[in-house]
């Protein structure tokens, strides 16, 4: 019942979020009919715009992922971006450095991109917990260090640079690449790797005593620490994780897509995180539904951009509207809540 | 069973008169159209070759070309899949040298599918690959400083020290020598493309130095050269790819003259190379020393003298009779190029 109320909310937001959309498009002076045909026939006309859609939800379910686990723990990760970024890069880093057998060399890749990222996860988790040091500010910021450091990398005169004309590492191994799911598509092993993810971070949070312990720190901080939970180590570990989903995600895309580190890989999946973790209302597998949406907004809005009947930026304000819309309840209750438990928590200090 | 072949006949027909005319796509680099400069041409050349194939068929331009202006370099690989899954394109057209390796491992999925990258090679059968003899158009503007200069001093503002940057070094040296064999050329490095704040401290340094010419290779960088040329009467700046003159109007008293690299000349010839069935795969070097003689040039003065020397949107105060002497000098070096009398000398 809950589920249903829910899902009818959402489809009225996203309803909601279109028609604006359509006022905008026709004030613009551009054909309403003509700009959703292509928005629906580029995320959903064939196999291959599926597929699309497909790819472009992905990085964005691992990302939801990474940013829900840490706000079941009430924190906010806003560095998805960047933990997709450097572990997207160290992820190309074991591909094209280590010589290893099929398998095997895509795993350590994998592995690799998991943990750079869950160390990007780990520092302001760390600062969070033992230091008090608010992770919305700390994430934020180290997001733009992974961003910029990768970029410096792989630039020319950058110690990672492939040493051809474009910012990119030169190419990962073979054995390194992770392979496409349907020939002639961009889409990558990857989803599975993503809805298998999904399906471990909902066992995690419900079904394991971890989990529930990190949902308790995220209910009520002094409530679960009077109850045993020991708060700063699993803030820390909800850091940690959400930095390993990003990191993996970065790594997928990277095996999967580009096959080589490059500057400007990611066109704000980290951010488009943040939205799906809140449009699936921090459920794991509402973020497959809420990856699916944003996916198949950012295929369709490629095919209106290509089809030329609005310019990109139109689509998206679309984009923005429809996300905006099915986050805004959400982010009303959350942002009530959390200054709520900000200010008892204050009172328990004081 | 006849009206099933019947049905079939139809079909066969209608795709044959749909096939009618030759269609381009044309992928732009991510910063799109507007630049002045790498897209821009780009879509020109891609736009001039559309129109003569679009009379030729009696139909509209749109109908011919279709061109995207990709945002992400992610977006590259779906482009190049969603233009040759269709079948339809004779040509599809990349500009720019991130093109280079997502086409390289996308370009086999599609055989039969002709592709053309600009400004860098994407090693692949069906790949067109065009590169620029980037030392001739600095070796023009190197005579341009030889001819102007009243110290005997120049310099050059590099994006990057990298071979690229490095061939630009060489080219405007030899050029200037080539007129003054005295003469002395700096150079500096930004080590980046986008830093017109640094490239104008640069570009000071050098003008303070004694240079009175600075030929810009820096990309956005080395906007701080003709902000640094505005200091002083007696200073000149050089601009690269298209002029300058045109593309930075506020600075167009301080460019003289700008070495040209024909983007949209190499794609117009790309596109009908296809359509008079002479295309071919492979690394394709345009300049004036090579097959295809065009793809480089300068613009200077107010008059058109050549294909190579063209009018320039330049306002800067040179006398007439200057003015006709570079032109002469130009001529002369072009010619020189042209039969091999001037070899110019690369790393």
């Amino acid at each position: 019942m809950r589920l249903l109320r829910e899902l009818g909310i959402i489809g009225l937001s996203v309803s909601l979020g279109l028609g604006v959309g359509a006022i905008i498009t026709a004030a613009t002076g551009h054909s309403v009919p003509a700009v959703f045909r292509e928005l629906a026939l580029g995320a959903f006309s064939d196999v291959y715009r599926f597929a699309n859609t497909l790819m472009r939800a992905t990085p964005i379910l691992f990302t939801s992922l990474s940013f829900l686990i840490a706000f079941r723990a009430g924190l906010f990760n806003i560095g998805a971006e960047g933990q997709l970024f450097i572990g997207g890069f160290f992820a190309a880093w074991a591909g094209f450095t280590f010589s290893l057998p099929p398998v095997l060399h895509l795993v350590v890749c994998l592995l690799f991109g998991a943990a750079v990222g869950g160390l990007w996860g780990f520092i302001p988790g760390w600062l969070r917990a033992r230091r008090g040091a608010n992770e919305f500010v700390t994430t934020m910021m180290l997001s733009y260090v992974a961003i910029l450091l990768t970029q410096w990398f792989v630039s020319p005169g950058g110690p990672f640079h492939g040493g051809r004309m474009a910012a990119r590492t030169v190419r990962i191994e073979s054995t390194a690449e992770l392979p496409r799911l349907l020939a002639g598509t961009q889409l990558s092993w990857g989803l599975l790797i993503a809805f298998i993810v999904a399906l471990l971070v909902w066992y995690f949070l419900f079904r394991t005593p971890r989990g529930y312990e990190l949902r308790a720190v995220g209910q009520r901080e002094t409530a679960a620490e009077y109850g045993g939970v020991n708060v700063a180590r699993t803030q820390i570990l909800a850091m940690v994780l959400a930095g390993v989903l990003a990191g993996l995600g970065g790594a997928a895309e990277i095996l999967g897509i580009h096959r080589g580190f490059t500057v400007g890989f990611s066109p704000g999946y980290g951010w488009d995180g943040i939205a799906g973790g809140l449009i699936a209302r921090a459920h794991p597998i509402g973020a497959v539904f809420a990856a699916l949406l944003m996916g198949a907004l950012r295929a369709g809005g490629a095919g209106v951009d290509r089809a030329g009947v609005a310019p990109r930026d139109l689509v998206e304000v679309l984009q923005g509207l429809v996300i905006l819309f099915v986050v805004a309840p959400e982010l009303f209750r959350l942002v009530g809540r959390w200054r709520l438990r900000r200010r008892a928590h204050g009172r328990a200090q004081s | 069973m006849r009206k099933l072949l019947l049905v079939l006949a139809v079909v066969a027909l209608a795709a044959t008169v749909a096939v009618g005319h030759p269609k381009i796509g044309l992928i732009l680099a991510t910063g799109g159209l507007g630049d002045r400069s790498f897209n821009d041409m780009g879509y020109w050349g891609a736009e001039m070759a559309a129109e003569e194939i679009a009379e030729q068929y009696g139909v509209s331009v749109d109908d011919v070309l279709d061109y995207v202006e990709p945002r992400e370099i992610a977006d590259y690989e779906g482009y190049y899949r969603e233009f040759a899954r269709t079948g339809e394109y004779d040509i599809i057209v990349c500009i720019g040298f991130d093109h280079a390796e997502p086409l390289e491992f996308t370009a086999p999925d599609y055989p039969d599918q002709k592709f053309v990258i600009v400004d860098d090679v994407a090693d692949a059968d069906n790949v067109a690959s065009v590169l620029f003899n980037d030392q001739e158009a600095a070796f023009l503007c190197g005579v341009v400083a030889g001819m102007i200069s009243d110290t005997g001093k120049a310099g050059v503002l590099g994006g990057m020290d990298i071979p690229l940057i490095r061939r630009f070094v060489d080219g405007f040296t030899q050029g200037m020598q080539w007129v003054d064999a005295d003469a002395e050329v700096m150079s500096r490095f930004v080590g980046a493309w986008n830093d017109p704040t640094l490239g104008m401290e640069l570009s000071r340094e050098m003008y303070r130095a004694g240079a009175d010419i600075i030929y810009g290779a820096a990309g956005g960088s080395h906007l701080g050269t003709f902000v640094a040329a505005e200091d002083s009467a007696d200073r000149w700046a050089i601009g690269t790819d298209v002029d300058q003159a045109w593309s930075v109007p506020e600075h167009s008293d301080v460019i003289i003259a700008s070495g040209l690299k024909r983007v949209d000349l190499a794609v117009y010839e790309e596109i009908m190379k296809v359509i008079d069935g002479t295309w071919e795969p492979g690394v394709i070097q345009y300049g004036l020393a090579t097959e295809t003689r065009t793809g480089h040039g300068i613009a200077f003065g107010p008059w058109d003298v050549s294909e190579y020397i063209q009018a320039s949107y330049s306002t800067a105060s040179l006398p007439n009779d200057v003015v006709r002497d570079v032109l002469l000098k130009l001529d002369e070096a072009v010619q020189g190029i042209l039969d091999g009398t001037i070899e110019i000398e690369v790393e």
